[in-house]
């Protein structure tokens, strides 16, 4: 069985947000213009939050890309009322849009604030949308959604396996945003797996939970050598 | 108990698209075609797609290049224009389905499990519902394919 996972080392990071557009454009996420964003009605799936260490001028700033955790015990699964949002067989913390009724309890229960609602219809005036992923659907007004994995390119991968009459090898999938990254510090792949490069980084003595006192036994994993692990309260 | 909503029937009244050229299947079937012949990626590709002007035109300056209805073919060839087939069996982008053919090829569905007899067809008509879930979910439990949401949907 299969328990897609990620890990992000936070000691490369070096917040350049190249993961984040990628994401954006990958996933055809939309843009919601300065007035709404300043609502809080960005809809990033991944954002990098900013911490600072030491007193100024000895200050260091560290990154942290933060997206769906997909949980293995997700606070915003049992709180949906239309079963739109479940755990899937092979570790996603699914979205199905057309499910949806846009009751928004699934955001308010997610303790990483990492789910978006689409408070109005996604606008791509042409020529934008000649750049849309046609593997990725646009998701209508009404309707929630976050990181998905790049699940898109999940299935595409153990497509072209299949088709290839081969298993899925590690490294055959890569995520929108660890294909970005210029640093090399997203790995993903199967945490089932003890071999790949994932679960390799997941073993790791740097390696922590994001919150992870909360016990939702999330799927991305984070790496830090510093003293600083999480923000202190 | 069944239930039977208008609009989710598989049987319900599906629309025959009008098509800009009067194409018969039947006849290119007749004359030694197989569907993949024209529709190139129904085995190799995501989608299955249709042909191009191109590959129409290519054999008809042999075959029939003077009929009425293969002179429109030629005409859209020679201005370089696509010819803006109707989709007959459509699944609505409002299911935000992202249907893989090759996969269904390769689990060795026949073209006409879903697309019914096309080659009997001098108008290609639908004749199931292609949009219809039950029905999906029903082959891909019998198959034991996947009967994830992710698996159609995202």
């Amino acid at each position: 069985m299969t328990r897609w996972g990620m890990a992000i080392d936070l000691d490369r990071c070096t917040g350049c947000e190249a993961c984040v557009v990628a994401c954006a454009a990958e996933n055809n996420i939309q843009t919601v213009g300065e007035e709404q964003a300043r609502e809080g009605r960005a809809m990033h799936w991944l954002r990098i939050e900013r911490y600072y260490e030491g007193e100024f001028p000895n200050v260091r700033t560290r990154f942290m890309p933060v997206l769906c955790q997909q949980c293995g015990a997700a606070p915003c699964e049992p709180v949906c009322p239309v079963y739109a949002t479940y755990r899937n067989p092979e570790g996603l913390n699914a979205m199905v849009y057309s499910r949806c009724i846009g009751t928004r309890f699934c955001a308010n229960n997610c303790p990483y604030t990492v789910r978006v609602f689409n408070w109005f219809d996604a606008e791509f005036p042409a020529p934008l949308d000649s750049q849309l992923n046609p593997d990725v659907s646009v998701r209508p007004g009404g309707v929630m959604e976050k990181c998905t994995f790049c699940v898109q390119r999940i299935q595409a991968g153990k497509d072209e396996a299949a088709q290839e009459e081969r298993d899925v090898a590690d490294g055959d999938i890569r995520t929108a945003c660890q294909q970005s990254c210029p640093t090399k510090a997203i790995a993903f792949g199967d945490l089932e797996d003890p071999d790949s490069e994932v679960s390799k980084w997941a073993e790791s003595p740097r390696a922590f939970s994001l919150l992870g006192d909360l016990d939702t036994r999330p799927g991305v994993v984070y790496l830090s050598g510093s003293e600083w692990r999480e923000p202190a309260e | 108990m069944t239930v039977s909503l208008v609009g989710c029937g598989p049987r319900q009244n599906l629309p025959t698209p009008e098509q800009p050229i009067a194409y018969d299947h039947q006849v290119h079937i007749e004359a030694g075609l197989e569907c993949v012949r024209c529709h190139r990626g129904a085995e190799e590709g995501v989608h299955a797609g249709m042909p191009s002007v191109q590959a129409c035109a290519g054999c008809h300056r042999r075959e029939i290049p003077d009929h009425p209805e293969v002179q429109k073919v030629m005409l859209a060839n020679e201005n370089r224009e696509p010819i803006l087939w109707a989709k007959v069996n459509v699944i609505p982008d409002s299911a935000m389905v992202h249907f893989n053919h090759r996969a269904h090829a390769r689990a060795g569905v026949e073209c006409l499990t879903c697309h019914g007899d096309v080659a009997s067809m001098t108008v290609a008509a639908p004749v199931r519902n292609v949009a219809d879930m039950g029905w999906c979910v029903e082959c891909h439990r019998e198959n034991e394919a996947s009967d994830d949401c992710l698996a159609c949907h995202r």
